[in-house]
């Protein structure tokens, strides 16, 4: 068979079975996960309840900095993310670098704190470590974003994996600062954010297969 | 290609997204003298091009709904042609393709010779010799330099079944001059 007889078929193939399709819009996509996220991490926290003394940290203002921090990274991961399903999604470039400067920030933060403050307390049991909690509450938001990113064409998969990696991982962070009573960069930042680095290396890994198209 | 043809083809993908399959035909048919023209340059092997070119026209309809209406068309085109190139080339070097060559194309010197039957080459040759010039390149192209009958009657401008029995003829007259 001859090139041309191959691509006029294809051509053929392609137009016997097209379909309407809508048009898809990135925005709308994020401000829906981000709905999912919000209300389902909340109904996780109040199912699970709050910590003690909720009250207190929420007025210190070290709290009110890594919440606001990591909701932050959150939000814009999440338009990130979406963004990134656009195979034209380099017109975003000068955006896409603000949830990882987020991040690093983030990051300088937990450095900056255990150079002053120590690891601080560490679990004697691991397996009781709030993980747990991270599994339910991060578990529903991150199978959403994978189901609602699979619509998408993406010509970026890795740099779209690590965006939808930091939207869940923020998200289920906030949550999990809500419930877990423990705030030392241990337990805070090294032992909670444990579950999500783990799944992150592991989605890294994987994100060509995951998102191909 | 112009800034006419741009908005020609946005126009057309709007269409093809609301279902219109004629206009989903017309873009598709007109993308692909394009991709040829765009893939052909960074390819060791031209014929490749075509391939990939299929890879394109199944993404773009498999990302049809990634399309923004009211975007220009070519960014999101040249995205996933770049994509796709890219795909194919890492499997092309992940399979070590460019260090193997097809055996078609391998073309030994004209020095090359096998002496343990350089007689009876040569009584073949002298066979050859005696064909009429056109009957004589027929043969050549399809039993020696290893053309299908559609290629050869592609080159030579005759019909693919006046080639078959022309390189028929020509077997039994060698046959009957070499004495097999």
């Amino acid at each position: 068979m001859t090139p041309d007889k191959d691509i006029n078929d294809t051509i053929n193939s392609l137009c016997c079975g097209l379909k309407p399709v809508k048009p898809m819009r990135p925005c709308w996509r994020s401000l829906l996960w981000i709905v999912i996220a919000i209300s389902y991490t909340s109904a996780m926290v109040m199912m699970i309840g709050f910590r003690p003394q909720l009250l207190d940290r929420v007025l210190n203002q070290y709290f009110i900095f890594e919440i606001g921090l990591a909701l932050m990274t959150g939000f814009t991961a999440t338009l990130a993310t979406f963004w990134l399903t656009l195979p034209d999604s380099s017109r975003y470039n000068l955006f896409l670098g603000v949830p990882g400067t987020l991040f690093s920030v983030h990051v300088f933060w937990m450095l900056d704190r255990f150079m002053m403050e120590g690891m601080g307390a560490t679990p004697k049991v691991w397996l009781t470590n709030c993980w747990m909690d991270t599994a339910l509450i991060a578990g529903v938001p991150a199978a959403a974003v994978i189901f609602l990113v699979r619509k998408g064409a993406s010509v970026r998969p890795c740099l779209l994996a690590f965006n939808a990696l930091l939207a869940v991982a923020s998200f289920g962070w906030v949550g999990i600062r809500f419930t877990c009573p423990y705030d030392s960069v241990g337990k805070a930042y090294l032992i909670n954010y444990l579950p999500f680095m783990a799944s992150g290396l592991v989605i890294g890994f994987s994100a060509k297969r995951l998102f191909k198209w | 290609m112009n800034d006419n043809q741009g908005k020609q083809w946005q126009e057309l993908a709007v269409k093809a997204q609301a279902g219109d399959s004629e206009a989903y035909r017309e873009l598709l048919t007109g993308l692909v003298p394009l991709l040829r023209r765009i893939l052909v340059k960074g390819l060791a092997r031209p014929s490749d091009a075509d391939d990939i070119v299929q890879e394109v026209l199944l993404s773009v309809h498999k990302a049809l709904n990634t399309y923004s209406p009211e975007r220009p068309f070519m960014p999101w085109l040249m995205a996933i042609v770049n994509f796709r190139r890219a795909d194919y080339l890492r499997q092309h070097y992940a399979m070590r393709k460019n260090v193997t060559v097809p055996v078609e194309s391998i073309e030994l010197a004209d020095d090359v010779t096998d002496t343990a039957h350089a007689a009876e080459y040569r009584d073949v040759e002298n066979a050859l010799g005696t064909l009429p010039l056109k009957q004589r390149e027929v043969f050549e192209m399809m039993k020696l330099k290893g053309f299908t009958a559609q290629e050869v009657s592609n080159q030579t401008g005759m019909s693919v079944s006046a080639v078959k029995v022309s390189v028929h003829r020509t077997m039994a007259k060698l046959k009957e001059k070499l004495g097999v």
